[in-house]
């Protein structure tokens, strides 16, 4: 191929300059910019190609930002709100005050009607029921239409119940501490091994048949102040063997434990009793403790018959 | 060499100089565009998806909502008014309907300009360039980011029709004052529908994308007034209007919509309110999740509050020497004299209006929830409780205002002194607590101690840090309106305490619950005592430091307590009826004293009494009277307010003090 050597004189430069080749090359070159300006197939092509290759490309840039951050939201919110209907379902779903409260969890309260709370406090002894809310007052915000709800939830250990009327305000609440929780249950509490353990039931400890026996000689009524559902410690396993009254009470509550001799040895079950018909029993038990306060004032007397 | 061939041999070298630039041009755009199309975003499919996040609502406690976050408002163009659509394709982009992404010639006279014209950047950007900025890029200002930009416009162009295009733009546009989009746009400045707007309205809202805080038409209407007239102009360059109706658009005055502002009335209550849902939902459940937030608040109580606030503080900067104050402070790190207000429910301690300062858009520092000012003698009520419940003294006891020392121990001995400097000897409880006398106070809170004074504040809801000290019965240790507010509902309710709420439900986008509150009320105080402390602090403004109450015409059952610091940095009053307890704190950021052009200093009673007078005047407006109910073992008797003995006929102005039976 020769070499390009510069022309050397204007015919020349004109004959190449105007060259089929070269004006080809020219118009070609002025074709392909018109028609970019006037129809922006770069434009086009680039879109296009960037169109096709659109699903390959990374989800970047502020609006799929807030679309993940939107995901986040969306994915927190239902975990709570199933977190909490989870809860409200087994509230709802609770068959004892106990269940209810033991599927409280420190986090999460719940929220369940008057008339269910009202259907389960119906169930739990009749002594711990009035140690909760005085049924009078039940009576009485009932009568008054206020009550709509009741919220439970676990605070410091305990568990509190407020009574609610429809604008949230409290009616009436009650914190239950660990024993207090105890005696809504149905199910009896039990503790292992045997009284003597106890400090609390020292000096007031009696044989179980004794202690039946002089339960059977009393009313019924002073009989379900003493065990509010005898059935349920008929379910407990073994043979009671002895029974202890503490010598604490509270709310005119008393605990009673029954020491039970079992497979796995000895077991107390423990159950609230109204404090005047432990008493009856008692006194039954221990006669001295029938006789009247004022024998003490009485003593001087009896020296003066001397 | 001939002189024409010359000419073409340079004509030449030049075509082939083009050539070769062109060329290398075109590669290093090829090579550009390789490297931009790297990390180039993907774009959503339908573009309008960028509308669908679901806006979190706040309500206050009447139902109305009073805040929308996020879930921008996404009007069809149909729904548009045909003007608004001219004049912002007048304004950001004439040719949109004849590109594909890109105004070729205008981009390279920008180009043109930014590479040869020192100084100047021009921009070109189409209305599609500006749409695939706002979703994907930062503001940051690279050739890259510039040429990433064109490429998605380019895509975005050919993969939606126009009229798609030209929603989402006109969705997502910001207009400022929080305003995403025609629709709010549309609702924010002039209360109407985007599908309203007349050619007055358009041009002036197409104008305010371009600096939306420089045309803020709220804050700066004579700058937006010209931008508006630049709009005109194009529109009428463009030929979309002929001159006449620009004229007569001009000439228009556009209303916009006053309830503009109220959006700023409620910020430092929604702010309050915003804080505590980020902190129980998290930032992105709040902006993302479409969360309904019902508060507490009371709108109309909220204005009043801020109304009462503005103008007692316009009041005490006008009997106040500002232009003495100005020359000691740098103009740029003073806000001002400031305030903050709370109401707070009685009975349920729900707040009903909170302020908290003068203006949010100007210092967004929340004075009302900040615990760092002094209360002064507003906490002299826990020491009177502690010294009524523990001491068992009661408000006929009498005590001796004389200057006093009292001994601390490994330090110099405390000497407190009364406001006004004077010392009147011998008076009952009663009146030192309403004459607000220091020494008596501090005698008090020598007797019964500093700890028993602060276990009474921590009862009654005070959470700020406090020391053992005695000058904490004086105050001097910082908290917040809204803390006080709360406390003094304590008394106000009997001796119950209901903690401060602001958040009364919390719903899901389907409206189901996640939070309640539950009103809980706890007994703190011993009802009887609280009447007889409730009965001396409703003393303070019959008779005592907080008697402007009275004069300014508040007739309703109230009772209260002023409060000043040394230097009249701050100035105090709380009080309350039996249904609200208010409370308004004044003074300087800074910690100024506040002085009149007298030089006398403004105290609690002058200075936070009058807006407090000003504010509940207004909230309890029709309230009929109702009386602090007293316990059944309260009776009440008239003493001589020197000896404490029982008045007679001959007494002169003999105090009434309640007594608890069995007290003498």
């Amino acid at each position: 191929m020769p070499g390009w050597s510069e022309p050397q004189d204007l015919k020349t430069w004109i004959a190449r300059g105007l060259s089929l080749r070269g004006t080809v090359l020219f118009l070609c070159v002025v074709a392909v910019l018109i028609s970019e300006v006037r129809f922006s197939w770069v434009e086009i092509l680039v879109g296009r190609y960037l169109a096709v290759t659109n699903s390959h490309r990374p989800e970047l840039g502020s609006v799929w930002e807030q679309g993940r951050l939107k995901q986040v939201a969306t994915q927190t919110l239902e975990q709570m709100v199933t977190q909490q209907l989870t809860a409200q379902r087994e509230a709802r779903e609770a068959s004892s005050l106990a269940q209810l409260i033991e599927g409280l969890s420190a986090s999460q309260g719940a929220m369940i009607s008057a008339a269910q709370f009202k259907s389960l406090y119906i169930q739990i002894p009749e002594a711990a029921a009035r140690n909760l809310f005085s049924p009078i007052l039940m009576l009485r915000i009932s009568a008054e239409k206020s009550w709509d709800r009741v919220y439970l939830e676990r605070e410091n250990g305990q568990v509190g119940i407020y009574l609610l009327d429809r604008s949230n305000n409290v009616l009436s609440y009650k914190t239950l501490n660990d024993q207090q929780l105890k005696s809504t249950g149905t199910d009896p509490h039990t503790l292992a091994g045997s009284l003597d353990e106890q400090p609390e039931f020292a000096g007031r400890i009696y044989p179980a048949d004794r202690f039946f026996m002089a339960l059977d000689t009393l009313a019924p009524e002073t009989q379900r102040g003493v065990l509010s559902q005898p059935v349920t410690l008929l379910s407990a396993q073994g043979i009671p063997l002895r029974v202890g009254v503490s010598d604490e009470v509270e709310a005119d509550m008393i605990r009673i434990g029954i020491e039970m001799d079992t497979a796995q040895g000895r077991q107390i079950v423990l159950a609230m009793g109204q404090e005047w018909a432990v008493w009856q029993v008692r006194m039954l038990l221990e006669p001295r403790l029938s006789k009247p306060p004022s024998s003490k004032m009485r003593w001087p007397l009896i020296r003066e018959d001397r | 060499m001939t002189v024409c061939l010359r000419f073409f041999r340079a004509v030449t070298a030049f075509i082939y100089l083009m050539a070769a630039v062109g060329a290398l041009a075109g590669m290093g755009l090829f090579c550009l565009f390789l490297v931009a199309v790297k990390d180039l975003p993907r774009v959503p499919e339908p573009i309008g998806r960028i509308n669908d996040t679901p806006a979190t609502e706040i309500f206050s406690a009447d139902g109305r909502r009073i805040l929308t976050i996020g879930g921008r408002e996404t009007v069809a163009l149909d729904g548009v008014s045909y003007p608004f659509i001219q004049a912002i394709l007048a304004t950001e982009d004439h040719r949109f309907w004849e590109h594909r992404g890109v105004n070729k010639m205008r981009t390279v006279k920008a180009l043109w300009i930014t590479l040869f014209e020192s100084g100047k950047i021009q921009g070109a950007s189409t209305i599609t360039q500006q749409l695939a900025k706002n979703l994907f890029f930062s503001f940051e200002r690279t050739w890259l980011r510039k040429f990433r930009e064109l490429l998605v416009a380019l895509q975005i162009e050919a993969q939606f029709p126009k009229q798609e295009i030209l929603e989402a733009y006109v969705n997502q546009i910001p207009f400022g004052v929080g305003a995403y989009g025609i629709g709010e746009a549309a609702r924010t400045f002039f209360g109407k529908s985007a599908g309203e707007l007349t050619l007055a309205e358009a041009s002036l809202l197409a104008g305010l994308p371009k600096s939306p805080t420089r045309y803020n038409p709220f804050r700066y209407p004579e700058r937006a007034r010209a931008r508006q007239q630049v709009v005109l102009k194009r529109m009428v360059a463009a030929g979309m209007i002929s001159h006449e109706e620009a004229i007569e658009a001009e000439a228009v005055s556009v209303d916009l919509r006053t309830q503009g502002r109220s959006l700023r009335v409620d910020s430092y209550f929604l702010d309050a309110v915003m804080k505590s849902l980020e902190e129980t939902y998290s930032p992105e459940v709040v902006y993302h999740g479409g969360l309904r937030v019902y508060t507490t608040l009371d709108a109309g109580m909220q204005q009043q509050a801020e109304k009462a606030l503005q103008q007692g503080i316009a009041e005490l900067e006008s009997q106040m020497d500002m232009t003495h104050r100005a020359e000691d402070t740098a103009v740029e790190d003073d806000n001002g004299l400031q305030g903050a207000l709370v109401a707070v429910d009685v009975n349920t301690g729900a707040v009903k209006a909170l302020v908290g300062g003068r203006d949010f858009f100007q210092t967004p520092y929340n004075r009302a929830l900040q615990n760092n000012r002094q209360p002064g003698s507003g906490f002299k009520p826990f020491l009177y409780y502690a010294v009524l419940e523990r001491l068992d003294k009661t408000p006929a006891d009498v005590m001796v205002d004389q200057p006093i020392s009292i001994p601390v121990a490994g330090k110099p001995p405390w000497k407190p002194r009364n406001f006004k400097r004077t010392y009147d000897g011998p008076m009952v409880i009663k009146k030192a607590f309403t004459e607000s006398v220091n020494t008596v106070a501090a005698q008090l809170v020598s007797a019964v101690g500093p700890e028993a004074v602060i276990h009474t504040a921590r009862r009654c809801g005070i959470t700020s840090p406090l020391n053992p000290v005695y000058s904490v019965a004086l105050g001097t240790f910082g908290v917040s309106p809204l803390e006080m507010a709360a406390a003094y509902a304590t008394f106000a309710a009997g001796g119950v305490r209901h903690p401060p709420y602001w958040i009364r439900r919390v719903e899901d986008v389907s409206g189901r619950v996640l939070e309640e509150h539950i009103i809980t009320g706890e007994r703190v105080l011993n009802e009887s005592i609280n009447f007889q402390l409730v009965d001396m602090m409703a003393g303070v403004i019959d008779d005592g430091t907080g008697d402007m109450v009275r004069r300014m015409g508040f007739v309703l059952p109230a009772a209260g307590k002023t409060g000043t610091t040394n230097d009249y940095n701050d100035a105090w009053f709380t009080g309350f009826t039996p249904n609200m307890s208010t409370s308004v704190w004044v003074g300087f950021d800074r910690g100024h004293g506040m002085r009149d052009k007298n030089n006398a200093g403004i105290t609690g009673g002058r200075g936070a009494a009058p807006i407090w007078a000003q504010f509940m005047k207004q909230a309890t407006d029709g309230e009929p009277p109702r009386a602090f109910m007293a316990p059944p073992d309260i009776y009440f008797k008239k003493v001589n307010p020197e000896t404490g003995s029982l008045a007679g006929f001959w007494t002169r102005d003999p105090v009434a003090v309640a007594m608890r039976k069995g007290q003498p």
